[in-house]
Protein backbone atom coordinates (compact mmCIF):
# COMPACT_ATOMS: atom_id res chain seq x y z
CA UNK A 1 0.00 0.00 0.00
CA UNK A 2 0.80 3.38 -0.32
CA UNK A 3 -0.04 7.33 0.61
CA UNK A 4 -1.19 10.42 -1.17
CA UNK A 5 1.38 13.22 -0.83
CA UNK A 6 -0.98 15.81 -1.07
CA UNK A 7 1.81 18.49 -0.52
CA UNK A 8 2.44 17.03 -4.25
CA UNK A 9 -0.93 17.86 -6.04
CA UNK A 10 -2.22 20.74 -7.58
CA UNK A 11 -5.65 21.33 -7.78
CA UNK A 12 -8.00 23.69 -9.40
CA UNK A 13 -11.86 24.14 -7.93
CA UNK A 14 -13.97 25.81 -10.07
CA UNK A 15 -18.03 26.12 -8.20
CA UNK A 16 -19.77 29.84 -9.10
CA UNK A 17 -20.60 29.21 -4.84
CA UNK A 18 -17.94 30.86 -2.84
CA UNK A 19 -19.03 29.09 0.67
CA UNK A 20 -18.19 25.88 -1.27
CA UNK A 21 -15.21 26.94 -2.85
CA UNK A 22 -13.94 27.60 0.63
CA UNK A 23 -15.56 24.72 1.96
CA UNK A 24 -13.63 22.10 -0.88
CA UNK A 25 -10.22 24.15 -0.27
CA UNK A 26 -10.88 24.10 3.58
CA UNK A 27 -10.84 19.82 2.96
CA UNK A 28 -7.90 20.07 0.65
CA UNK A 29 -5.67 21.51 2.70
CA UNK A 30 -6.43 19.41 5.60
CA UNK A 31 -5.28 16.68 3.42
CA UNK A 32 -2.32 18.23 2.98
CA UNK A 33 -2.77 20.48 -0.40
CA UNK A 34 -0.75 23.29 -0.65
CA UNK A 35 -1.80 24.62 -4.53
CA UNK A 36 -5.01 24.89 -4.26
CA UNK A 37 -6.55 27.82 -6.98
CA UNK A 38 -10.20 28.78 -7.25
CA UNK A 39 -12.36 29.71 -10.33
CA UNK A 40 -16.16 30.94 -10.36
CA UNK A 41 -17.24 30.25 -13.76
CA UNK A 42 -16.43 27.66 -16.40
CA UNK A 43 -14.35 30.36 -18.40
CA UNK A 44 -12.33 30.93 -15.79
CA UNK A 45 -12.10 27.38 -14.56
CA UNK A 46 -10.50 26.85 -18.38
CA UNK A 47 -8.65 29.83 -18.00
CA UNK A 48 -7.12 28.43 -14.38
CA UNK A 49 -6.60 25.16 -16.02
CA UNK A 50 -4.27 26.41 -18.54
CA UNK A 51 -2.75 28.97 -16.46
CA UNK A 52 -1.88 26.68 -13.38
CA UNK A 53 -1.69 22.82 -15.00
CA UNK A 54 -3.26 21.07 -12.41
CA UNK A 55 -3.26 17.60 -11.54
CA UNK A 56 -6.74 17.45 -10.15
CA UNK A 57 -9.56 19.63 -11.08
CA UNK A 58 -12.81 19.71 -8.68
CA UNK A 59 -15.75 21.39 -11.00
CA UNK A 60 -19.53 22.13 -10.07
CA UNK A 61 -21.97 21.32 -12.93
CA UNK A 62 -23.86 25.06 -12.81
CA UNK A 63 -21.86 27.65 -13.01
CA UNK A 64 -22.18 30.80 -15.43
CA UNK A 65 -20.79 31.66 -19.03
CA UNK A 66 -20.44 27.52 -19.16
CA UNK A 67 -21.46 25.15 -16.89
CA UNK A 68 -18.80 22.03 -15.53
CA UNK A 69 -20.28 19.93 -17.79
CA UNK A 70 -19.01 21.87 -21.01
CA UNK A 71 -15.66 22.67 -18.90
CA UNK A 72 -15.47 18.68 -19.10
CA UNK A 73 -15.82 18.63 -23.29
CA UNK A 74 -13.60 22.07 -23.86
CA UNK A 75 -11.03 20.20 -21.54
CA UNK A 76 -11.18 16.92 -23.01
CA UNK A 77 -11.15 18.55 -26.70
CA UNK A 78 -7.02 18.02 -27.42
CA UNK A 79 -7.28 21.03 -29.99
CA UNK A 80 -8.78 23.11 -27.31
CA UNK A 81 -7.18 22.45 -23.97
CA UNK A 82 -3.41 21.35 -23.46
CA UNK A 83 -4.64 18.82 -20.98
CA UNK A 84 -6.89 16.18 -21.97
CA UNK A 85 -6.13 14.10 -19.77
CA UNK A 86 -6.59 16.09 -16.34
CA UNK A 87 -8.14 14.07 -14.09
CA UNK A 88 -11.72 15.86 -13.89
CA UNK A 89 -13.93 14.70 -10.28
CA UNK A 90 -17.53 16.79 -10.99
CA UNK A 91 -19.05 17.75 -7.70
CA UNK A 92 -22.89 18.74 -7.67
CA UNK A 93 -25.89 19.34 -6.21
CA UNK A 94 -27.11 17.00 -9.13
CA UNK A 95 -28.05 13.67 -7.83
CA UNK A 96 -30.23 12.51 -10.62
CA UNK A 97 -28.86 9.43 -12.99
CA UNK A 98 -29.11 11.78 -16.00
CA UNK A 99 -26.67 14.63 -15.02
CA UNK A 100 -24.18 11.69 -13.85
CA UNK A 101 -24.71 10.23 -17.37
CA UNK A 102 -23.75 13.55 -18.67
CA UNK A 103 -20.63 14.15 -16.65
CA UNK A 104 -19.81 10.48 -17.95
CA UNK A 105 -20.04 11.19 -21.23
CA UNK A 106 -18.33 14.33 -21.19
CA UNK A 107 -15.27 12.77 -20.22
CA UNK A 108 -15.48 13.12 -16.18
CA UNK A 109 -13.10 11.00 -14.19
CA UNK A 110 -15.20 11.06 -11.21
CA UNK A 111 -18.82 12.20 -9.84
CA UNK A 112 -19.22 13.05 -6.57
CA UNK A 113 -22.87 14.98 -5.20
CA UNK A 114 -23.23 17.03 -2.63
CA UNK A 115 -23.40 17.34 0.16
CA UNK A 116 -19.50 17.02 0.26
CA UNK A 117 -17.76 14.96 3.14
CA UNK A 118 -14.31 14.67 4.04
CA UNK A 119 -14.12 10.89 3.15
CA UNK A 120 -16.00 10.99 -0.18
CA UNK A 121 -13.51 13.50 -1.25
CA UNK A 122 -10.55 11.61 0.40
CA UNK A 123 -11.84 8.31 -1.70
CA UNK A 124 -12.15 9.82 -5.38
CA UNK A 125 -9.18 11.56 -5.05
CA UNK A 126 -7.92 8.67 -3.43
CA UNK A 127 -9.20 6.62 -6.53
CA UNK A 128 -8.08 9.03 -8.89
CA UNK A 129 -4.32 8.74 -8.25
CA UNK A 130 -4.22 5.39 -7.09
CA UNK A 131 -6.66 3.63 -9.48
CA UNK A 132 -6.01 5.67 -12.90
CA UNK A 133 -8.61 4.93 -15.74
CA UNK A 134 -6.97 3.94 -19.31
CA UNK A 135 -8.25 6.36 -21.97
CA UNK A 136 -9.64 5.84 -25.34
CA UNK A 137 -10.43 7.45 -28.10
CA UNK A 138 -13.67 6.73 -30.12
CA UNK A 139 -15.51 9.16 -32.99
CA UNK A 140 -17.35 10.60 -30.57
CA UNK A 141 -15.74 10.50 -27.46
CA UNK A 142 -12.23 10.99 -26.05
CA UNK A 143 -12.27 10.28 -22.22
CA UNK A 144 -11.49 7.98 -19.19
CA UNK A 145 -12.69 4.49 -20.43
CA UNK A 146 -16.08 4.65 -19.15
CA UNK A 147 -16.53 0.89 -18.33
CA UNK A 148 -15.22 -0.29 -15.06
CA UNK A 149 -14.81 -3.76 -15.67
CA UNK A 150 -13.32 -5.35 -18.12
CA UNK A 151 -15.16 -8.12 -19.25
CA UNK A 152 -12.35 -10.59 -21.47
CA UNK A 153 -14.41 -12.75 -23.09
CA UNK A 154 -16.90 -9.64 -24.48
CA UNK A 155 -16.11 -9.38 -28.39
CA UNK A 156 -19.14 -7.18 -29.21
CA UNK A 157 -18.37 -3.68 -31.69
CA UNK A 158 -17.22 -1.77 -28.94
CA UNK A 159 -14.61 -4.18 -27.90
CA UNK A 160 -11.35 -2.27 -26.84
CA UNK A 161 -8.46 -2.09 -29.83
CA UNK A 162 -4.78 -1.28 -29.81
CA UNK A 163 -2.36 -2.76 -26.49
CA UNK A 164 -3.44 -1.73 -23.24
CA UNK A 165 -0.89 0.16 -21.40
CA UNK A 166 -0.22 1.96 -24.75
CA UNK A 167 1.32 5.18 -23.42
CA UNK A 168 0.38 7.39 -26.20
CA UNK A 169 0.51 11.18 -24.48
CA UNK A 170 -1.18 12.50 -27.21
CA UNK A 171 -4.25 11.89 -28.31
CA UNK A 172 -3.77 13.91 -31.41
CA UNK A 173 -0.75 10.91 -32.08
CA UNK A 174 -3.72 8.65 -32.16
CA UNK A 175 -4.89 7.68 -35.08
CA UNK A 176 -8.21 6.01 -36.31
CA UNK A 177 -8.63 4.25 -39.11
CA UNK A 178 -11.55 5.04 -41.47
CA UNK B 1 -6.26 -1.78 -35.40
CA UNK B 2 -10.03 -3.77 -35.93
CA UNK B 3 -12.48 -1.75 -37.69
CA UNK B 4 -16.30 -2.16 -37.00
CA UNK B 5 -18.83 -1.82 -39.07
CA UNK B 6 -22.20 -2.17 -37.47
CA UNK B 7 -22.14 0.78 -35.24
CA UNK B 8 -21.05 3.91 -37.08
CA UNK B 9 -20.84 6.00 -33.27
CA UNK B 10 -19.55 3.05 -30.75
CA UNK B 11 -17.09 1.27 -33.87
CA UNK B 12 -13.34 1.73 -33.44
CA UNK B 13 -12.89 2.45 -29.70
CA UNK B 14 -9.54 2.59 -29.11
CA UNK B 15 -7.18 2.69 -25.71
CA UNK B 16 -4.99 4.94 -26.13
CA UNK B 17 -3.11 4.93 -22.97
CA UNK B 18 -2.92 4.09 -18.87
CA UNK B 19 -3.56 7.99 -18.04
CA UNK B 20 -1.41 10.44 -19.86
CA UNK B 21 -0.96 11.91 -16.06
CA UNK B 22 0.90 9.91 -13.65
CA UNK B 23 -0.24 10.52 -10.56
CA UNK B 24 0.90 7.36 -9.01
CA UNK B 25 4.49 8.26 -9.97
CA UNK B 26 4.19 11.91 -8.74
CA UNK B 27 2.39 11.28 -4.99
CA UNK B 28 2.50 8.10 -4.08
CA UNK B 29 4.91 7.24 -0.99
CA UNK B 30 5.53 4.23 0.51
CA UNK B 31 3.42 3.73 4.24
CA UNK B 32 0.17 2.69 5.65
CA UNK B 33 -2.34 3.95 3.02
CA UNK B 34 -5.44 3.52 5.28
CA UNK B 35 -3.70 4.88 8.36
CA UNK B 36 -3.10 7.85 6.31
CA UNK B 37 -6.19 8.17 4.99
CA UNK B 38 -8.01 7.51 8.02
CA UNK B 39 -5.50 10.57 9.68
CA UNK B 40 -6.04 13.12 6.34
CA UNK B 41 -10.12 12.38 6.72
CA UNK B 42 -9.88 13.22 10.60
CA UNK B 43 -7.97 16.31 10.12
CA UNK B 44 -10.28 17.47 6.90
CA UNK B 45 -13.35 16.64 9.54
CA UNK B 46 -11.41 19.17 12.51
CA UNK B 47 -10.90 21.76 9.97
CA UNK B 48 -14.57 21.48 8.68
CA UNK B 49 -15.79 22.04 12.28
CA UNK B 50 -13.25 25.42 13.16
CA UNK B 51 -14.58 26.24 9.64
CA UNK B 52 -18.02 25.89 10.75
CA UNK B 53 -18.09 28.99 12.94
CA UNK B 54 -19.26 30.81 9.99
CA UNK B 55 -22.17 28.42 8.98
CA UNK B 56 -24.73 30.45 10.71
CA UNK B 57 -23.76 33.58 8.51
CA UNK B 58 -23.61 31.56 5.25
CA UNK B 59 -26.72 30.09 5.28
CA UNK B 60 -28.59 33.74 6.02
CA UNK B 61 -26.95 35.02 3.13
CA UNK B 62 -28.13 32.18 1.05
CA UNK B 63 -31.71 31.97 2.25
CA UNK B 64 -31.72 35.78 1.56
CA UNK B 65 -30.35 35.17 -1.76
CA UNK B 66 -33.34 32.74 -2.27
CA UNK B 67 -35.57 35.03 -1.37
CA UNK B 68 -33.91 37.65 -3.69
CA UNK B 69 -33.75 35.49 -6.33
CA UNK B 70 -37.81 34.88 -5.55
CA UNK B 71 -38.70 38.47 -5.40
CA UNK B 72 -37.15 39.26 -8.92
CA UNK B 73 -38.11 36.32 -10.18
CA UNK B 74 -41.83 37.73 -9.28
CA UNK B 75 -40.92 40.79 -10.27
CA UNK B 76 -39.89 40.07 -13.65
CA UNK B 77 -42.88 37.87 -14.53
CA UNK B 78 -41.64 34.25 -13.84
CA UNK B 79 -39.75 34.89 -16.79
CA UNK B 80 -37.05 32.46 -18.32
CA UNK B 81 -33.73 34.01 -16.79
CA UNK B 82 -35.63 34.87 -14.13
CA UNK B 83 -36.72 31.38 -13.45
CA UNK B 84 -33.15 30.26 -13.61
CA UNK B 85 -31.90 32.49 -11.05
CA UNK B 86 -34.10 30.81 -8.81
CA UNK B 87 -33.70 27.56 -9.67
CA UNK B 88 -29.74 28.20 -9.33
CA UNK B 89 -30.10 30.10 -5.77
CA UNK B 90 -32.23 26.98 -4.80
CA UNK B 91 -29.75 24.16 -6.03
CA UNK B 92 -26.95 26.34 -4.54
CA UNK B 93 -28.15 26.04 -1.14
CA UNK B 94 -29.49 22.11 -1.60
CA UNK B 95 -26.13 21.69 -2.30
CA UNK B 96 -24.46 23.03 0.82
CA UNK B 97 -27.21 23.36 3.38
CA UNK B 98 -26.28 19.73 4.72
CA UNK B 99 -22.69 20.79 5.12
CA UNK B 100 -23.79 23.77 6.83
CA UNK B 101 -25.86 22.35 9.43
CA UNK B 102 -29.31 22.46 7.85
CA UNK B 103 -30.18 19.16 6.32
CA UNK B 104 -34.26 20.28 6.62
CA UNK B 105 -33.33 23.71 3.83
CA UNK B 106 -31.58 21.14 1.96
CA UNK B 107 -34.86 18.82 1.58
CA UNK B 108 -36.91 22.01 1.15
CA UNK B 109 -34.65 23.48 -2.14
CA UNK B 110 -34.93 19.86 -3.44
CA UNK B 111 -38.39 20.18 -3.57
CA UNK B 112 -38.53 23.77 -4.55
CA UNK B 113 -36.08 22.87 -7.56
CA UNK B 114 -38.11 19.28 -8.56
CA UNK B 115 -40.96 21.74 -8.69
CA UNK B 116 -38.99 24.74 -10.92
CA UNK B 117 -37.29 21.35 -13.03
CA UNK B 118 -40.53 19.11 -13.61
CA UNK B 119 -43.67 20.80 -14.63
CA UNK B 120 -44.01 20.14 -17.94
CA UNK B 121 -45.40 23.92 -18.29
CA UNK B 122 -43.92 26.64 -16.69
CA UNK B 123 -46.57 29.47 -17.33
CA UNK B 124 -48.56 27.21 -14.62
CA UNK B 125 -45.81 27.13 -11.87
CA UNK B 126 -47.46 27.43 -8.36
CA UNK B 127 -46.89 31.02 -6.98
CA UNK B 128 -48.10 30.15 -3.82
CA UNK B 129 -46.24 26.88 -3.44
CA UNK B 130 -42.70 28.88 -4.94
CA UNK B 131 -43.66 31.12 -1.89
CA UNK B 132 -44.34 28.48 0.83
CA UNK B 133 -41.16 26.62 -0.08
CA UNK B 134 -38.64 29.90 0.18
CA UNK B 135 -40.86 30.80 3.68
CA UNK B 136 -40.16 27.44 5.10
CA UNK B 137 -36.53 27.73 3.98
CA UNK B 138 -36.15 31.21 5.95
CA UNK B 139 -38.35 29.85 8.78
CA UNK B 140 -35.98 27.02 9.08
CA UNK B 141 -32.60 29.19 9.51
CA UNK B 142 -34.44 32.02 11.52
CA UNK B 143 -35.40 29.34 13.73
CA UNK B 144 -32.03 28.00 14.17
CA UNK B 145 -33.20 24.36 13.13
CA UNK B 146 -30.34 22.44 12.54
CA UNK B 147 -30.18 18.90 12.17
CA UNK B 148 -33.03 16.53 11.84
CA UNK B 149 -34.75 16.71 15.29
CA UNK B 150 -36.54 19.77 15.04
CA UNK B 151 -40.33 18.92 15.02
CA UNK B 152 -42.28 21.43 13.06
CA UNK B 153 -39.32 21.54 10.55
CA UNK B 154 -39.57 18.21 9.92
CA UNK B 155 -43.66 18.27 8.94
CA UNK B 156 -42.96 21.34 7.04
CA UNK B 157 -40.01 19.44 4.99
CA UNK B 158 -42.54 16.77 4.42
CA UNK B 159 -46.13 18.50 3.88
CA UNK B 160 -44.06 20.34 1.08
CA UNK B 161 -42.53 17.51 -0.62
CA UNK B 162 -45.93 15.60 -0.36
CA UNK B 163 -47.74 18.79 -1.94
CA UNK B 164 -45.22 18.87 -4.69
CA UNK B 165 -45.43 15.53 -5.38
CA UNK B 166 -49.45 15.68 -5.84
CA UNK B 167 -48.93 18.52 -7.92
CA UNK B 168 -46.50 17.41 -10.48
CA UNK B 169 -48.55 14.39 -10.70
CA UNK B 170 -51.52 15.97 -11.41
CA UNK B 171 -49.76 18.59 -14.03
CA UNK B 172 -48.12 15.62 -15.57
CA UNK B 173 -51.50 14.28 -15.86
CA UNK B 174 -52.96 17.21 -17.47
CA UNK B 175 -50.04 17.30 -19.98
CA UNK B 176 -50.33 13.72 -21.40
CA UNK B 177 -54.20 14.56 -21.40
CA UNK B 178 -53.78 17.64 -23.86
Amino acid sequence: MAKIAFDELRFVVADDNAHMRRIVRTLLRAFGSREIYEAEDGASGLEAVEAYSPDILITDITMPIFDGIELTRMIRNPEGCRHPFLPIIVLSAYSEKKHVIAARDAGATEFLCKPVSATALYRRIQNVVSNPRDFVRTKSYFGPDRRRYVNPNYSGVERRTGAPGDNIVDPNQVELEA
Amino acid sequence: MQQHSSNANTAMTRQVNKTGINLRDKCLRPGDDNEAAQQAITRAEQALEHLSVNFDDWIVTESRQLAKSRDDAKAAGFSENALRDLFQAAHNLKGQATTLGYPLADEICASLCRLIDKIPDKSRLPLLLIDQHVDAVRAVVAEGAKGTDNPKASVLAKRLHDVTGDFLAQEAARAGAA
